[in-house]
């Protein structure tokens, strides 16, 4: 794919060279002066051009033979720079260089004090100074939309930036946003390959605040996080003009690690060079928090004014949770239609708790029309009659309270973990070590995570028994997901989970094999304590090993199961599992499963975990039981 | 057989939500679409679409309702007047609305700064804007022009 897509891009660029410049002294002059001076090699020219350090030297991640002026440009920084030069002087370009690469011309102009008159035209450009004029940029913040696990692309969350202007509204800035360009008629699976391997294009994109805020909080139900940037209004500029020469670029789309959090860094490189972001994520994947950890370690972040925008699910389950029973059942009746408005005027509650009863019944209407639910004739005129109401009573201080705050995204401990310890299965001693990039699981402390969201993504231990002087690769954890999130009067989200692993598994009582396995589950989450949930979940497996009877086994079943946090910092996951060979192997069933698990909180990026299971596979029962120190990093 | 089918279609049902793409997504990797793009396409003008925003004009025909869609600004508008009130107020009609309603939220706040509505009037603002509610939104189907005209009279009576 890749190959390719350079292969044409360096075809493309070859049938595209500029018009030669004519030997004008003044270039020949500028060039020298930019060659003596290193230009090629200045670190910014390397953050204009996109450069990153691979196997086969430096090249540009910028895929769009747009965006070179010397057919070997994405690979030879110094040829681009002279073509670059060459740009200024060449009055066959349409658009003139400078109107397609503001950026790089205003740094240039800086560097080598390029004299306006000296060019064969103005470098003047409508176009450009319409959007700068539009945008007023002013300041930038960075913008993290929380994880959500019912759509896999999203389940790290999203990062972008918002450009402000003088204007005292956040809703008045602009997103600055870096998304694939998808086909909607791709379907999950070609989704999911193309989106891994490169196969969209990626762009940059500048639109409305209040748009993002409406996708996010209001019809995807994530949480935001608003972190101020300190960049000043002479830092901004350049990251605005090298976003206007972004404009319509395409890159290669890659999901883990140039996705829309790495190639923002680019952005506020250009603004602020000395931070040096896009060099600290040279690891192979790229997390959206781990961006916004980068980006306040480099003390681009003031303290104390981070703001949370808490979305419409929030919102609802807080307000519920304030009103009284009869106000809290009248709402939900009044925004299905039920009831009329006047009978939450009418009745016997306070005038501050009739106020939260009607916004929330506004609420819901907002969260049943974004969810598609209902008509939108039918919506109007609810709606309407709902907030008529809503005016008879005093403006101002009878409004919902906000949520509670939950703790911010950066407090929680980092992606990566590793692990050490030691346990006992059945009779036998084992020392373990193991292994998570990223993400989190239900026994790790759950601040700045999206609640009941499991991922983890090549996950796994290895255990050394002594005794038998036996190593064993015990699982491999390609990728994991679970989603548990309790349904409610409001909310009915399914709960689900996935899996792709391998792991060692006993056939007999002395043998055991290495067995490759998918399985996926579906079913419903409860509510039982302030901070605990149960669920239920009908689930498949599939799994292949010479060691079954027909060398394979799919198998149906279930899991019951609790999460909890009986103390802060002590973290509980309960779960009984069955599964039963339907297909395959059939006659060896069922196998069953009782596990406790525990993580105790040590510090925020230490942890110690506790399991403690009880199984009985293929007739045969164990018990096993492991003591791990966990360490967070990155 | 038939079992056999049976077990491949409860797994491949139990698999899809891991693997499918939520309807409508035009975008991977994070979170929803990037709703610049026309057409499908992306083109030089994604950031010049903003810049035409402005020179659109007026969405008058937006209502209740239009801003929880993906609905484009199809109906330009020659009216005089604030243009980011316009847009803003298309856009963000319902929780405008709202806002109103209840006489305070970010969505006035806003509105107050693109009149340039100084601080110290800003809660007489908002209290004139809940009281003025019917005259406003004297429908359920009042549309965006109607509801720009009907504040900035308000503004204007300070």
């Amino acid at each position: 794919m890749r190959a390719l897509s350079v292969f044409l891009s360096a075809l493309l660029a070859a049938a595209a060279v500029p018009a030669r410049a004519s030997g004008d002294p003044y270039l020949a002059e500028l060039k020298s002066r930019a060659e003596s001076a290193g230009l090629s090699a200045d670190p910014y020219w390397k953050i204009l051009l996109h450069l990153r350090r691979g196997i086969s030297g430096e090249r540009s991640l910028v895929d769009d033979p747009k965006f070179f002026l010397a057919p070997s440009g994405k690979t030879d920084p110094a040829a681009e720079l002279n073509a670059t030069l060459d740009g200024l002087f060449d009055l066959a370009l349409d658009p003139p260089a400078f109107c397609r690469f503001p950026g790089r011309y205003a740094w240039l102009a800086d560097k080598l004090g390029i004299d306006p008159r000296r060019l064969p035209r103005i470098p003047a450009c409508p176009e450009v100074d319409n959007i700068l004029r539009a945008v007023d940029a002013r300041s930038v913040g960075m913008v993290f939309a929380s994880g959500y696990v019912n759509s896999p692309a999203s389940m790290f969350g999203h990062t972008f930036l918002r450009i402000d202007s003088p204007l005292a509204s956040p809703l008045l800035g602009y997103a600055v946003n870096y998304a694939a360009l998808t086909n909607p008629a791709d379907g999950g699976v070609t989704f999911t390959v193309k989106g891994m391997l490169g196969g969209y294009d990626g762009y940059y994109s500048l639109m409305p605040y209040y748009d993002k805020v409406r996708e996010y909080s209001g019809i995807d139900q994530r949480d935001m996080w608003e972190y101020p940037l300190n960049l000043t209004p002479e830092e901004v500029r350049p990251l605005m003009l090298h976003l206007v020469e972004l404009r319509g670029i395409a890159t290669d789309y890659y999901f883990f690690d140039e996705n829309c959090s790495y190639e923002l860094l680019f952005l506020l490189d250009a603004a602020r060079p000395s931070a040096r972001l896009t060099g600290t994520m040279d690891r192979g994947w790229v997390i959206p928090m781990d961006t916004v950890r980068a980006v306040l370690d480099a003390g681009l972040v003031d303290n104390g004014a981070v703001a949370w925008r808490p979305s419409r699910a929030v919102k609802i389950r807080h307000a519920r949770s304030l009103l009284p029973g009869r106000e809290r059942e009248l709402s939900l009746r009044v925004a299905d239609g039920k009831a009329p408005p006047g009978e939450i005027l009418s009745g016997p509650a306070s005038d501050a708790e009739k106020a939260r009863a009607l916004d929330l019944a506004a609420e819901l209407l907002q969260y049943r029309i974004a969810k598609r639910q209902m008509e939108h004739k039918e919506f109007q005129e609810r709606f309407h009659a709902i907030l008529s109401a809503r005016t008879r009573l005093r403006p101002g201080k009878d409004a919902t309270p906000p949520p509670p705050r939950p703790a911010p995204p950066e407090e929680g401990h980092s992606s990566a973990r590793v692990h050490a310890g030691g346990g006992w299965r059945g009779s036998e001693g084992f020392l373990e070590a193991g292994w998570r990039p990223a993400y989190h699981d239900y026994t790790d402390f759950p601040d700045g995570y999206t609640p009941g969201a499991l991922i983890e993504i090549f996950a796994g231990a290895a255990r050394f028994f002594p005794e038998s002087d036996r190593v064993r690769l015990d699982r491999l954890d390609f990728i994991r997901i679970q989603s548990i999130d309790p349904v409610d009067p409001i909310f009915r989200p399914k709960s689900w989970k996935a899996r792709f692993a391998v792991e060692t598994r006993d056939f007999t009582k002395t043998k055991d094999s290495l067995v490759p396995n998918a399985g996926a589950g579906i079913g419903v989450t409860v509510k039982v304590a302030e901070r605990a949930v149960a669920y239920a979940l009908a689930e498949a497996e599939a799994a292949i090993s010479r060691d079954y009877h027909a060398s394979y086994r799919i198998g149906a079943g279930g899991s019951l199961g609790v999460t909890a946090e009986p103390a802060r910092g002590w973290q509980l996951w309960l779960e009984g599992r069955g599964i039963r060979g339907v297909l395959g192997e059939t006659k060896e069933g069922p196998d069953l499963s009782a596990s406790l698990r525990q993580g105790f909180r040590l510090s925020r990026e230490l942890a110690l975990k506790a399991d403690l299971s009880v199984e009985r596979v293929r007739r045969v029962a164990r018990t096993e039981g492991t003591l791990t120190l966990n360490r967070y990093f990155w | 057989m038939k079992k056999i089918l049976f077990v491949a279609a409860l797994v491949l049902v139990l698999a899809a939500p891991a693997i499918a793409a939520p309807p409508g997504q035009l975008n991977y990797g994070c979170g929803l679409g990037a709703t610049v793009f026309k057409d499908g396409g992306a083109n030089d003008s994604i950031l010049l679409q903003l810049v035409a925003t402005f020179l659109n004009g007026l969405c008058g025909n937006g209502t209740f309702g239009i801003s929880s869609g993906t609905s484009e600004c199809a109906k330009p508008k020659n009216v005089a007047g604030n243009e980011r009130l316009n847009e803003f107020a298309y856009k963000n009609l319902d929780d405008l609305a709202r806002d109103i309603a209840a006489g305070q939220g970010e969505t006035v706040t806003t509105v107050a700064v693109l009149l340039d509505v100084p601080v110290e009037s800003r809660p007489a603002f908002y209290k004139n804007l809940q009281a003025g509610f019917p005259e406003i939104f004297p429908t359920p189907t009042t549309d965006t022009a109607h509801v720009v005209d009907a504040i900035t009279k308000i503004a204007a009576r300070g």
